[in-house]
Parts: structure tokens; C-alpha cells; sequence
């Protein structure tokens, strides 16, 4: 080795990105809020279907299977190391995601353990989000907003776990804005989300064109269903063509953001924080994060993003909190340990290299 | 159970990759235990694969899944095996 420090692999693939990350920690507390990490490589690659197309499980699989390989040579290349072998641990997700997207990166993670004799550590993506959050912005404490396209939840930390304070009861945000672009055929590159977001930005053609939606808070929780059942019939028979498709995003976003807003307020107050932080893939939307700031400039509190490198899903993220998770002593003892799981709870997993 | 079964003999470089692809493949679970079964064997560079299921789909189903993974394996072995 000719660095000090260590070195992570990380591997993701939950859904349609596929991503593939080297981290680097120096000798220190893995303890401390900031580890002074060090990005050696971040690297993705995503599947990307015709407008009005979803990614199905089997069709994401099979472009991981193609890209992964390739992906792990150039990052290795990108950080200037000779071979795996000069990696500390390989770090995978472990889940929640899509079974098959999830399977085929994991095949590769097992392979590549036995094959230089590494350890492996399996990590869940929620946390990956969150941890990688916290080390770019230097947010401490924050009460976290995890939005992306399999995920909508309010996180804070309390004893080694990052409880969820409120989710949605249904479908996540993502899902909502993702499906609401199929109706309207806007495409998917590089996301359905920032094309929308695009749209929205150049305002309602007339004001009496923004659409009332069915704006549902339960306590924490939040619903999206209805809303998204609502918007799709009338863009379906858009009478006339009396709403134009910026009409129909500046809408939706003003409706779907405000809604996070309110139950992210709440578990701030709750929790006496004034720290926000907010992570996932609809996370780098400007107009979600002015939303936030107006609310969190209020409390005299703080908003803190990333851009689209670490909020949209990357698996410099995963090689992060794996370290982490390593550098505490946790690995996979069995390789039937080594395995996926599509459910699995952001509030499952002992964080023990926090103390506070 | 065993209504249709099929073998696969696939011949590796190396023992040693026989083995990994053997140790890589094992540790999935199978999901519908009553309905297939899939046994991993080596034989020096020959790894042997034994496949019996309840039905043609589903053995269809579990031997596609397998060969894909296993595709994934061994282009790993020509990437990165030194």
C-alpha cells in the first residue's frame, strides 16, 4: 500500500443507475462526523428507456451485467490504482431495491472478494445516502429527507439508528414524477424528474392554469397515489389542450414539495434540530431545496444538498458507509451473508460508528 | 419434484476458478425449495451444475438465471484474474 488510510470499493445497482465508487479515509476516528474522505473515483452509468417507458427489473439487470465489469476497470484507472488488490474492502447494496438489478452487482461483489481475498460488507442504500450526505455538506445532526425513486422518508438519529419519521404510505415521490412523465411522454434522459423540473421552471402559462391536486398529509405521512391518479386523468382528457405540459409540472412540483416541506417542519420541530439535509435522486431539484430553505430560514436553521455526483444514487456513496460499517469492525463473516434483500429498513441497522 | 432435471459441465481455467464460481453461486438461496433444486460440484477445472425442477418453466427460469450470473463471474475471471 502507498497510501495510508483505506481504501473502499463501492458497488450499486439498485435500481437503473449503476454505479461504481473508490473512496479513501485517512488514519483517524471513524468516529468522528467527518472522516476527511477522500473521492478517488465516482463513476455511473444509467439505463435509460424510450418516453413513456418505465425500467423493468429484468431489462435494468441486463445492463448492469453489461456495463459492471467496464465500469470497475475505469474506476480502478480513474483512481490511479494498479489492481483490486490494492483495495481494502468491497462494498455492495445490500438493499432496498430491485431483486435483479441488486443480484447482478452482488454476483460481482462475491467474485471479486474471493478472487483477491477481500472482505466484503453489505450496506444498506438509504444509509449510503445519508452518510454520504452528511461527510459532503458537513451537516452534524441533520434531520434528513431521503426523496428518490423507490424512497420518500424523514429521517432523524437517535441511539445507533436512523429512525424514519415519516414516509409515504404509498407510492415514493420519484415513482409519482417518474409515472406522470410516461402520460406526458417527456423523456427519460438523463431523469423524467429534471425535465419536469425543467418544464416547471418556466411557470404556469396563466395563473388561473395551476391545477388544485390533492394535497394529502397524514400526521408524518404523507400520499401520493391520489394525487397522481388525479394529475394523470387530466392530462389524459386535457380538454382542449387547455393545460399546457409546463402547466401540469409547475402543478405538480408545488403541490408534491410543499407536502415535504410541512412533514420535514415537523419532525424538525420535534426534534429540536435546525439542521436539513436532503439526499435521494429528487433531491438535487432546485425547487425543492428553495422550498426547504424558505421553511428552514424561518427556524434560523440550515439547508444542506448535493448536487447530482452524490444525491442521485453512485457507489461512492455505498464504499462510504461500508467503510464505515468496516472500519467498526463489521464484514461478512459467511458468504451466504452476502445477499440481497428488497426490503430493507433504513430504522434495521446499528450505526455504531456514530457516539453521540 | 424432480420431473425434468438437466446438467451443465462447464470447464474453467483453473481450479482455483472452479472453485470461486462454485463458493459465488452457492451462496444465493433458492427461493422455491419444494419446486427446485440446484447442486454445485467441482471437479478440478470442471464445474458441474445439477439442475431438477417440478416443471420445464421453471427449470427454464432457474437455468437462464444461473448462466446469466455465471457469465458475470467468468468475465470477471478474464478482467481481473492476474
Amino acid at each position: 500500500m502507498t497510501r495510508g488510510g483505506y481504501i473502499a470499493l463501492g458497488l450499486e445497482g439498485s435500481a437503473n443507475k449503476l454505479g461504481v465508487g473508490i473512496i479513501r479515509h485517512p488514519e483517524g476516528s471513524p468516529v468522528a462526523h467527518h472522516t476527511g474522505a477522500e473521492i478517488l473515483a465516482n463513476i455511473r452509468d444509467t439505463y435509460i428507456t424510450p418516453p413513456g417507458e418505465g425500467f423493468l427489473p429484468r431489462d435494468t439487470a441486463r445492463h448492469h451485467r453489461n456495463w459492471i465489469v467496464r465500469l470497475i476497470r475505469r474506476s480502478l484507472e480513474q483512481a490511479g490504482l494498479a489492481s483490486i488488490d490494492d483495495i481494502d474492502v468491497i462494498c455492495f447494496t445490500k438493499g432496498p431495491g430491485m431483486g435483479a438489478p441488486l443480484q447482478s452487482v452482488v454476483v460481482i461483489a462475491r467474485t471479486l472478494s474471493l478472487m483477491y481475498n477481500k472482505p466484503l460488507v453489505g450496506v444498506n442504500h438509504c444509509i449510503g445516502h445519508i452518510e454520504m450526505g452528511r461527510e459532503i455538506t458537513g451537516a452534524i445532526n441533520p434531520v434528513v429527507l431521503y426523496v428518490s425513486g423507490g424512497n420518500t422518508q424523514v429521517i432523524a438519529y437517535s441511539k445507533q439508528k436512523y429512525r424514519i419519521f415519516g414516509e409515504t404510505l404509498d407510492i415514493a415521490i420519484g415513482n409519482c414524477l417518474d409515472r406522470f412523465a410516461r402520460i406526458l411522454k417527456i423523456p427519460n434522459n438523463p431523469s423524467p424528474g429534471y425535465n419536469i423540473e425543467l418544464l416547471a421552471r418556466k411557470g404556469l402559462t396563466k395563473p388561473e392554469n395551476f391545477i388544485q391536486l390533492p394535497y394529502t398529509v397524514k400526521g408524518m405521512d404523507i400520499s401520493l397515489s391520489g394525487i397522481l391518479e388525479h394529475i394523470e386523468n387530466l392530462a389524459k382528457n386535457n380538454d382542449g389542450g387547455k393545460y399546457a405540459p409546463q402547466d401540469f409540472c409547475f402543478s405538480l412540483q408545488e403541490c408534491l414539495f410543499a407536502m415535504l416541506v410541512e412533514i420535514t417542519e415537523r419532525a424538525v420541530a420535534h426534534v429540536n434540530s435546525n439542521q436539513v439535509l436532503i439526499v435521494g435522486g429528487v433531491g438535487c431539484n432546485l425547487r425543492l431545496q428553495e422550498m426547504m430553505k424558505i421553511m428552514v430560514s424561518d427556524r434560523d436553521g440550515s439547508i444542506h444538498a448535493t448536487d447530482e455526483r452524490f444525491c442521485i444514487d453512485n457507489g461512492i456513496m455505498i464504499a462510504h458507509a461500508g467503510l464505515l460499517s468496516y472500519r467498526m469492525g463489521d464484514h461478512v463473516k459467511d458468504l451466504r451473508e452476502a445477499v440481497c434483500s428488497q426490503r430493507f429498513r433504513t430504522d434495521s441497522v446499528w450505526i455504531d460508528w456514530r457516539d453521540d | 419434484m424432480s420431473a425434468v432435471t438437466l446438467s451443465l459441465s462447464i470447464p474453467m481455467q483453473s481450479a482455483r476458478q472452479a472453485d470461486i464460481s462454485k463458493r459465488v453461486m452457492e451462496a444465493d438461496p433458492i427461493l422455491k425449495e419444494n419446486e427446485i433444486s440446484v447442486d454445485y460440484k467441482t471437479d478440478n477445472t470442471m464445474l458441474t451444475v445439477d439442475f431438477a425442477a417440478s416443471s420445464d418453466r421453471i427449470l427454464r427460469t432457474v437455468v437462464n438465471s444461473t448462466i446469466e450470473s455465471l457469465k458475470s463471474v467468468i468475465e470477471c475471471f478474464d478482467e481481473f484474474d492476474e
